[in-house]
C-alpha cells in the first residue's frame, strides 16, 4: 500500500516536471491567439451603477449607456471642441432669445421598434429634470437652462421645466431655452454626455416610467428616486445605439448584442462583453491568452506587458484628470486626526489657513520622486486647476509651478504662524483611501520629508510628525464632505464636460466648489471673478481672466498640485481603429468605429 | 495529575513534535532578538514600520543590505519578516490568552452551574458560531477601521465560543467524577472546587486546541490582511507581506518566478510558524488523549 | 424522545439564534454616526454633498430599536432590502450567488472526505512510522498554505503556463453564450448539473474545466481536518476489544483495519462532513475571489468590507438557518448511526 502511494506521488511529480519544462514558456515571442471572432471582450474592475441615462454619473454606467443609447451630438474624433451630429442633424443658436434649436434626424429606429421623433427628445430632457436624483448629473441641465441647481430649488415647478424644452410645432425642431449666452458652448458639451442620451417616450410610458404629465411629476419614483433599482430604466433598455442589452449579471458581466436595424448600419461587433475581473493576474492572463481584447492595467504593472509583441500598448494619452492633496483650513473641532489641537502635540483647526504653512508643504513635496516611482514617469506636473486639453484651452503655458526645494520649505516653515510652528513642531494624521498605492506613496513622501527636516535641524524626527493611515473609500469620501475632519486629503477630479470652469469651480469657488467649499478656501470676491470668467463671451478677455485665476491659485494654493497622468490602453494587436477622446467615459472609446480582425 | 516530565519526554521522543518545538524556539529567538537581527534605521520612531528604499512599485531581488529583497513599494522583506515574527506572536498570544480566559470564565459558569445560565450562554455561543468566522471578523474590522487592534478584537470575537463550549463540556464530564463529589461533600465552596479540581483537569484539551489555534489565528490575520482588512500597509506583519506579493505571483510568462522572493519568503515564515504549532498541538493530542492505544 | 417533537423543538431554536445574530450585526453598525452610515448609501463623490436627505430618507437618526424593528418588520413582509454591492434585492442576491458556492461545495466535500479518510486510515494503521509522519506533515502543509497563494500559483501553471487550459471564472465566453441562450434551461444555475440536465456535453466539459482548480484549492486547505479526525478516531477504534479478538482469530491486518476498525471510526467523520458541507456552503471567500467564481462567499465579503448592512444581515439570516438545520440533521444522523446516543439526551 505504502509503495503504491509512493509510486503515485513520484509519477505525479514527474508529470508536473514535464509540464513545467515542456509546454508554455517563450515570453516575448509568444503569440496571442485570435479568439472570439466577432466579439469584443474587455475586462474592467467595478460594475456599473445603472443603465438609466438620467441616473448614471460614473464612467462605467456612462460607457454602457453610450453603446446602447445615443445623444443628439458627439465629439468629433479626438477633439473636445468640435462636434459631429448624431441624433440631431443640425443645430443653431439664436442670441436674441437664447434659444438653441436642433433638427432631429429621421429614419432612426429604437431597439424595440419605435421611431425617433422630436417628442422623444423633449420627453428625455423633461423626464431627466423631473427625476434629478440626489447627487446625480442632471444639475447639468438645470444650470444652463434655468440657472438652478435641482428640482427642489426655489422657483422650480413643472411649468418652467416644461418650457425649458419644447418642440416647435411648425419646424419640428427641438428648442432649448438657455439662461444666457455664455452657456452656448458648454451646453453643447453637456449634450454629448450619456445623461443626454435619448429615450423612446411611448415605450418608456408603456413600461411604467413617468407618464409625462404635470399631475404625476412629483410622484415617486419618477421624482427624486433614492435607489437605483427604483427607476424604470435601471435594467430595462431601449435605445437607438448600435448595440442592445442582452444580459447584465451584476458584479460579473454585461453583454450587449448587435442591433441589426441600427441607422448607421455596419455594426462591427456581434457582441460586446464587459467582464468584471478584480484580480490583476487573471486580467493579464486573459489578455495574453486571447480571452480578452482589452483589459484595465493599473499603472504599476504597465511594464509587465512590454515583452509581448502582440499587445498593442497605446500610451501618452492626455487624460483629463488631476490629483491634488488639499489643505483643510477649517478642520472639524472633533477631529481625532489633529492631536491635542495645538502646535507641538497636534495642530490647531485653522493650521493651514496660514500661507507660509501651505507654501512650506508645496515646496516640501518631492515631485520628481513621486513622478518617477508612483507614476512611472507618465504624467505632467500641473500648476493650477486649469489642466491640459480642456476646451477652450486657457491653460497658461508659462504658469509658475512649485518644485521641490527643501531650503524654501524650511524658510516658510520658520516663518509660519510667526515662528511658532518652527519652535513647537506639529503632529497630525494624513489619511488615504486604502489600496490606492500612488496616493499612499504621495502621503509617505510628504511624511518622510518633514520627518527628515525635523531630524536634520533638531535631531528629532518626530518634531514635524505626519502619521499616514488608510481608511476605506466610502469612509474617506464621508470625511471630506460629511464630517470634514481630515487635515489634508488627496483626491482626484474628473470633469463632466471639458470646460475650464468645470475645474475651476470645484477648486476655487467658496460656495459651490466640491472641494473648496469644504476646505474653506476662497471668498465672495474670488467667486465673482470665477463667474465673470465663465460668463465672458470674448475669447481674448476670457483668457485673461482664466490666466488671472491660475495665478491666484499659485499665489494662494489650496492644495499641493500633483500631476495630470498620461493614460494608456492595452489592446491585442487584432483590434484596430482606436481614437482617444479624453471625455469619452469608456476605455475603448468609440467602439462603433473600431474593428477586430485576425490579420 | 499528569507528570510533566513524562509529557516532556514524550514530546522529545516523537520526531514530529521535536521538529515543532525546534521551529517554535527558533521563532521565539527571532522575535526576542529582532532589534539585533534587523535593526531599526536611525531616526525612525516606530520599529514596526518597515523601512523602504524608495517608492518604486516593482519588487527588487535580494542584494546587499536587502538580503531578502524588497517588495512592491520597496519595503525591506527581511526586516518585515523578522519584525513580523513579533507581530505574529503578539496577535496570536493576545488573542488566545483572551479567548481562553473568556472561555474559562463563561464555560465554567455554564458547565458547573447548569440550568438557565447554561442555556443562555450556550445560545449566545450558538449565535456567534452560526456566522461564518471570516465574514464576522471582516465586518468588525471594517466597522472599527483597519488596524492591528481591530484585527485582535475581531479574532477574539470569532474564537471565544469554541473555548467556552470546550471547557463547558469538559467540566460537565468532570463534575460527575468522584473526587469532585467528595470535595463537595467535605463542604468545599463551588469556586474552590472549580479552581482546585475541575479546571486543572479540563486544561488539557484546552491546551491542545490552543496550540493548534495559534497557527489558525495567524493564518486568519493573514487572510484579513489579504482582503485589505488587516494591519495598515507598511506595518511589519506577515499577512501584509504576502498581500504585497499578490500581484507578483505570476511574472512574465517567460520568467514566471522572477519575483519568487516576494512571494515565497513571507509565505515560508507563515508556513513554518503554523507548522511548528500544529506539530506541537498534534503531539499534545496524542499524549493527552487517554483513549489512544499506547504501545 | 419522539423524532417529530425533537425536530420542532430544535427548529424553534432558529428564532433566538436569528434574532441574536442580526441584533449583533445591527449593533456593529450602530458604532457609526448617522452621517457615516448615510455615506454607505451613496457611491459617487458628488452625491456626498446631500447627505442630510439621505439620513432622513433612511431614518438613520432614529434610535436603535426603531431601526431594528423597521428592518424586522420588512423581513416579515418578505423584503430583505437592497443589496448595494450587487444592485439587486438581497433575497435575489442570495439565490443568484448560492449556486456557484454549492457547485464548489458539491465537488469539494466528497473529495475532502475521501482523501481525508484514506490518509487518516493510513496514518493510523502505521502510527509513528514514516508514513504516518509524512501524511500528517503533508496535510498540515496544505492547511498552512495561504489559499490565495496556492490559487494564484495554480492559475499561473494551468492557465498561464499551459496556455488556456484551466481558466478562472465559471465558464468560457462561448459556453457562457450557450448557457444564457434560449435553448439552454438553467434549472439550478449550477453549471455542471444544468449541463447534465440539458444533456449538453460541451457545456459540461467547460464547466468542469473551470471547477477543477478552485475545488483543488479548497480541498488542499481542508483535508487536514478530516485526516486528523479520521486518524484519531481510527486509533481509538483500533484500541477496542473486538479488534484484539479479530487479530487473535488470525484475520489479516488489512481486513482488520479496513473492515472492522474503519467502520466504527467513520462515525464522527460522517457527522463532521455535515459541518464541512455547511461551512463550504457558507462560501470560501478568498478562493471565490481569486478564481472569479463569484458565489455567496464573495458576495458576503463585498458586503462586509463595504458595510452594506442589508446584505450582511441577509447573509446572517441565511447562515443562521443553515447552521441550525445542519446541526439538526447531523444530530439525527448521529443517533441513527451510533445506537448509544439518544435524541435530546443530556450528559451521559
Amino acid at each position: 500500500m505504502a509503495k503504491k502511494l509512493m509510486m503515485s506521488i513520484v509519477a505525479l511529480l514527474g508529470i508536473i516536471a514535464l509540464v513545467l519544462t515542456g509546454c508554455g514558456g517563450g515570453g516575448g515571442g509568444t503569440p496571442i491567439p485570435y479568439l472570439n471572432d466577432g466579439k469584443f471582450v474587455q475586462d474592467t474592475i467595478g460594475d456599473l451603477d445603472s443603465l438609466d441615462p438620467a441616473w448614471g454619473y460614473d464612467t462605467a454606467s456612462g460607457e454602457q449607456v453610450l453603446y446602447i443609447y445615443e445623444p443628439l451630438l458627439t465629439y468629433d474624433g479626438a477633439a473636445t471642441d468640435t462636434f459631429k451630429p448624431l441624433l440631431a442633424t443640425a443645430w443653431s443658436y439664436n442670441a436674441s432669445d437664447n434659444t438653441m434649436r436642433f433638427t432631429i434626424r429621421t429614419g432612426v429606429t429604437f431597439h424595440e421598434g419605435g421611431t425617433l421623433t422630436p417628442s422623444d427628445v423633449e420627453y428625455t430632457f423633461e423626464r431627466a429634470m423631473v427625476q434629478d436624483r440626489s447627487g446625480g448629473p442632471i444639475w447639468m441641465f438645470y444650470q444652463p437652462l434655468l440657472n438652478k441647481w435641482s428640482n427642489t430649488s426655489g422657483g422650480v415647478n413643472f411649468t418652467v421645466i416644461d418650457q425649458a424644452v419644447e418642440v416647435d410645432p411648425v419646424t419640428q425642431e427641438v428648442v432649448f431655452t438657455l439662461y444666457d449666452d455664455y452657456w452656448e458652448v458648454p451646453f453643447l458639451q453637456i449634450l454629448c454626455g450619456p445623461w443626454a442620451a435619448i429615450v423612446d417616450k411611448e415605450w418608456c410610458i408603456a413600461e411604467g416610467d413617468w407618464p409625462g404629465t404635470e399631475a404625476t411629476w412629483q410622484d415617486y419614483p419618477y421624482f427624486n428616486p433614492t435607489s437605483e433599482g427604483d427607476t424604470a430604466l435601471f435594467e430595462l433598455t431601449n435605445g437607438t445605439g448600435p448595440w442592445k442589452l442582452s444580459l447584465w449579471e451584476h458584479g460579473e458581466q454585461i453583454k450587449l448584442v448587435k442591433f441589426d436595424d441600427y441607422w448607421q448600419g455596419d455594426v462591427p461587433f456581434d457582441e460586446v462583453i464587459t467582464r468584471v475581473e478584480d484580480e490583476w493576474t487573471n486580467r493579464k492572463l486573459h489578455l495574453i491568452n486571447g480571452d480578452a481584447d482589452l483589459v484595465y492595467v493599473p499603472r504599476m504593472f504597465i511594464h509587465d506587458l512590454d515583452e509581448y509583441a502582440d499587445v498593442n500598448a497605446i500610451q501618452d494619452l492626455v487624460e483629463l484628470t488631476l490629483d491634488t492633496i488639499f489643505f483643510n483650513m477649517c478642520i472639524n473641532e472633533d477631529s481625532i486626526y489633529i492631536g491635542n489641537k495645538t502646535l507641538g502635540g497636534g495642530i490647531p483647526t485653522d493650521f493651514f489657513s496660514d500661507l507660509d504653512v501651505r507654501l512650506a508643504f508645496c515646496y516640501g513635496f518631492d515631485y520628481e520622486t513621486y513622478l518617477a516611482d508612483a507614476l512611472l514617469g507618465e504624467a505632467t506636473q500641473i500648476a493650477s486647476p486649469v489642466i491640459d486639453g480642456l476646451s477652450p484651452d486657457y491653460q497658461n503655458p508659462a504658469a509658475a509651478m512649485y518644485s521641490y526645494d527643501r531650503d524654501e520649505a524650511v524658510a516658510h516653515l520658520q516663518a509660519a504662524w510667526g515662528g511658532q510652528v518652527w519652535d513647537q513642531g506639529f503632529k497630525f494624521t494624513l489619511l488615504y483611501n486604502s489600496g490606492n498605492v500612488p496616493r499612499k506613496t504621495a502621503c509617505d513622501i510628504l511624511a518622510e520629508e518633514f520627518e527628515s527636516i525635523g531630524f536634520e535641524y533638531f535631531e528629532d524626527s518626530e518634531k514635524f510628525q505626519i502619521s499616514v493611515a488608510p481608511i476605506a473609500w466610502e469612509t474617506y469620501l464621508d470625511k471630506i464632505w460629511g464630517t470634514r475632519d481630515m487635515p489634508m486629503f488627496e483626491i482626484g477630479w474628473m470633469p463632466d464636460y471639458p470646460h475650464p470652469d468645470n475645474f475651476v469651480v470645484p477648486y476655487m469657488h467658496s460656495e459651490a466648489g466640491a472641494f473648496s467649499a469644504f476646505q474653506c478656501y476662497g471668498s465672495t470676491e474670488l467667486d465673482d471673478k470665477i463667474t465673470a470668467a465663465f460668463q465672458d463671451t470674448n475669447p481674448v478677455t476670457q483668457q485673461e481672466k482664466y490666466y488671472e485665476l491660475q495665478q491666484i491659485y499659485y499665489d494662494d494654493p489650496g492644495g499641493i498640485m500633483l500631476f495630470q497622468p498620461q493614460g494608456r490602453r492595452f489592446f491585442t494587436k487584432y483590434i484596430g481603429g482606436f481614437v482617444f477622446n479624453p471625455v469619452n467615459p469608456g476605455a475603448p472609446g468609440y467602439l462603433y468605429d473600431m474593428s477586430k480582425s485576425p490579420s | 495529575m499528569t507528570d510533566w516530565k513524562f509529557i516532556a519526554r514524550q514530546l522529545v521522543k516523537n520526531p514530529l513534535s521535536l521538529a515543532g518545538i525546534v521551529l517554535i524556539t527558533l521563532f521565539v529567538i527571532i522575535a526576542i532578538f529582532a532589534p539585533l537581527i534587523a535593526p531599526t534605521p536611525e531616526g525612525q520612531g516606530n520599529p514596526y514600520l518597515i523601512p523602504r528604499e524608495g517608492y518604486g512599485a516593482t519588487p527588487q531581488p535580494p542584494r546587499e543590505d536587502y538580503p531578502f529583497g524588497t517588495t512592491q513599494g520597496q519595503y525591506d522583506i527581511f526586516y518585515g519578516c523578522i519584525w513580523g515574527t513579533r507581530s505574529a506572536f503578539q496577535i496570536a498570544l493576545v488573542v488566545i490568552a483572551i479567548v481562553v480566559l473568556i472561555g474559562i470564565a463563561l464555560g465554567s459558569l455554564a458547565g458547573y452551574f447548569g440550568g438557565i445560565l447554561d442555556e443562555v450562554i450556550m445560545r449566545i455561543t450558538d449565535v456567534f458560531l452560526a456566522f461564518p468566522a471570516l465574514i464576522l471578523a471582516m465586518a468588525i474590522v471594517a466597522a472599527l477601521g483597519p488596524s492591528l487592534r481591530s484585527v485582535m478584537i475581531a479574532l477574539c470575537a470569532v474564537w471565544w465560543p469554541s473555548y467556552a463550549r470546550l471547557i463547558r463540556g469538559d467540566i460537565l464530564q468532570i463534575r460527575e467524577e468522584d473526587y469532585v463529589e467528595a470535595s463537595r461533600g467535605l463542604g468545599a465552596s463551588s469556586r474552590r472546587v472549580i479552581i482546585r479540581h475541575v479546571l486543572p483537569n479540563a486544561i488539557y484539551p484546552t491546551l491542545i486546541m490552543a496550540s493548534l489555534d495559534i497557527g489558525a489565528v495567524v493564518l486568519s490575520a493573514a487572510a484579513l490582511s489579504f482582503l485589505g482588512l488587516g494591519a495598515p500597509e507598511g506595518y511589519a506583519d506577515w499577512g501584509q507581506m504576502t498581500q504585497f506579493a499578490r500581484n507578483w505571483i505570476v511574472g512574465p510568462i517567460g520568467d514566471p518566478f522572477r519575483y519568487w522572493y516576494a512571494v515565497i519568503i513571507p509565505g515560508m515564515f507563515i508556513l513554518f510558524f503554523v507548522l511548528g504549532w500544529n506539530l506541537l498541538g498534534d503531539a499534545f493530542r496524542d499524549i493527552f488523549d487517554p483513549k489512544l492505544a499506547r504501545r | 424522545m419522539e423524532l417529530r417533537s425533537y425536530i420542532i423543538r430544535r427548529l424553534l431554536l432558529l428564532i433566538p439564534v436569528l434574532f441574536g445574530v442580526t441584533i449583533f450585526i445591527f449593533g456593529i453598525t450602530m458604532l457609526f454616526s448617522p452621517i457615516e452610515r448615510a455615506t454607505l448609501y451613496v457611491s459617487d463623490p458628488r452625491q456626498m454633498m446631500d447627505l442630510q436627505s439621505v439620513i432622513e430618507e433612511y431614518g438613520l437618526n432614529d434610535p436603535f430599536w426603531v431601526q431594528y424593528g423597521t428592518w424586522v418588520g420588512q423581513v416579515f413582509r418578505g423584503n430583505l432590502g437592497w443589496s448595494k454591492v450587487v444592485s439587486m434585492p438581497v433575497g435575489e442576491a442570495i439565490f443568484h450567488y448560492l449556486p456557484a458556492t454549492l457547485e464548489l461545495a458539491i465537488f469539494a466535500t466528497p473529495l475532502i472526505i475521501l482523501t481525508g479518510i484514506f490518509l487518516g486510515t493510513k496514518a493510523a494503521a502505521h502510527k509513528d512510522k514514516p508514513v504516518d509522519h509524512a501524511t500528517r506533515v503533508l496535510a498540515i502543509l496544505g492547511w498552512s498554505l495561504p489559499s490565495f497563494w496556492l490559487g494564484l500559483i495554480l492559475i499561473m501553471v494551468f492557465y498561464g503556463y499551459i496556455r488556456g487550459f484551466l481558466p478562472p471564472g465559471r465558464l468560457s465566453i462561448a459556453m457562457d453564450g450557450v448557457v444564457n441562450s434560449a435553448e439552454f434551461i438553467r434549472y439550478t444555475r449550477i453549471n455542471t448539473l444544468d449541463a447534465i440536465l440539458n444533456l449538453n456535453g460541451r457545456v459540461l466539459l467547460d464547466a468542469l474545466r473551470h471547477v477543477v482548480l478552485p475545488v483543488i484549492t479548497i480541498s488542499v486547505i481542508n483535508v487536514a481536518f478530516i485526516m486528523r479526525l479520521m486518524r484519531s478516531s481510527m486509533l481509538e477504534s483500533l484500541g477496542k476489544g473486538y479488534i484484539l479478538t479479530a487479530r487473535a482469530k488470525g484475520l489479516q491486518e488489512k481486513v482488520v483495519v479496513n473492515k472492522h476498525a474503519r467502520r466504527n471510526a467513520l462515525i464522527p467523520v460522517i457527522t463532521v462532513s455535515g459541518y464541512l458541507f455547511a461551512a463550504l456552503a457558507g462560501g470560501a471567500v478568498i478562493t471565490e475571489s481569486i478564481f472569479s467564481f463569484k458565489g455567496i462567499g464573495w458576495w458576503a465579503w463585498q458586503a462586509a468590507s463595504r458595510l452594506d448592512i442589508s446584505s450582511v444581515l441577509g447573509f446572517a439570516l441565511f447562515t443562521g438557518v443553515l447552521f441550525v438545520i445542519v446541526n439538526l440533521v447531523v444530530d439525527i444522523l448521529y443517533t441513527r448511526v451510533d445506537p448509544r446516543v439518544r435524541l435530546g439526551g443530556g450528559v451521559q
